[in-house]
């Protein structure tokens, strides 16, 4: 197992823990890009679920622990559904 | 038609390819992100047809001749990676010009440092089986291009083109 020794200590590679702890984990098959200036981090999750609507996001930045990773859930497949519920309700198909 | 001159020599561009060759060219419509220290790599085709399976990419990797870009059909699975550090660093050390997945790779941090080319369609981190099921050599057949064995690739930040025959650098 070869960590990364950062500024911040070791660093845990996603894919040294998926060659250790494989049973015990889920894998996100989402394909996300990464947009901050650290690409490596973990951390205890808090959440937030919520629609086109960030109030709830900044609540949650403003109150949860120093080192937690904030995990926010905006509905992409909701988003999805409303169009094609509103597409098909204007018979646009 | 302007090159760019590099250590290795012209690097062709596969715009200016496209503008010269296109009707000898395929040119692939599956977008792929470009993982490798090296962002233009060109050379003849090998093929590893797989399926979450890595052994045959290991085995292509160890033998087929320098200067070659391998060329892995993973059916685009994103469950597991094919290509990760160790065999990454066994291409690279090998003199290959790269490896072009229809699949994930994993241990992307360290690739980025390799200085030979990476595409593939995405990461995983979790690692591949080692049963050593598929087929080497083989004619491939993803992103709308037949990929067939000892063709040429080329490839760069704007796309991954096939040609049947090495085509002539000119500046």
């Amino acid at each position: 197992m070869s960590n990364i020794r950062s500024e911040e200590g070791i660093v845990v590679k996603t894919a040294d823990l998926c060659d250790e702890f494989l049973s015990e984990l889920q894998v996100c098959q989402l394909p996300m890009q990464s947009y901050g200036g650290k690409k490596e981090f973990s951390g205890p999750i808090a959440t937030v679920e919520v629609f086109e609507d960030n109030v709830l996001v900044r609540e949650a930045l403003e109150t949860v622990p120093a080192g937690t990773v904030l995990v926010v859930d905006g509905k992409k497949k909701e988003f999805r559904q409303r169009c094609q519920i509103y597409v098909a309700r204007r018979g646009l198909w | 038609m302007s090159n760019i001159r590099s250590e290795e020599g012209i690097v062709v561009k596969t715009a200016d390819l496209c503008d010269e060759f296109l009707s000898e060219l395929q040119v692939c419509q599956l977008p792929m992100q470009s993982y490798g220290g090296k962002k233009e790599f060109s050379g003849p085709i090998a093929t590893v047809e797989v399926f979450e399976d890595n052994v045959l990419v290991r085995e292509a990797l160890e033998t087929v001749p320098a200067g070659t870009v391998l060329v892995v059909d993973g059916k685009g699975s994103r469950n597991c990676a094919l290509l990760g550090d160790r065999l990454a660093q066994i291409a690279c050390d090998r003199g290959l010009a790269g490896v072009i997945i229809h699949g994930c790779i994993r241990d992307s941090a360290e690739i980025a440092n390799m200085p030979f080319g990476v595409m593939a369609i995405g990461t995983c981190p979790v690692k591949s089986k080692k049963e050593g099921k598929g087929k080497r050599d083989v004619a491939l057949e993803f992103g709308g291009v037949l990929w067939e064995p000892g063709a040429y690739v080329y490839a760069d930040s704007d796309g991954i083109v096939v040609a049947k025959r090495e085509l002539p650098k000119s500046d």
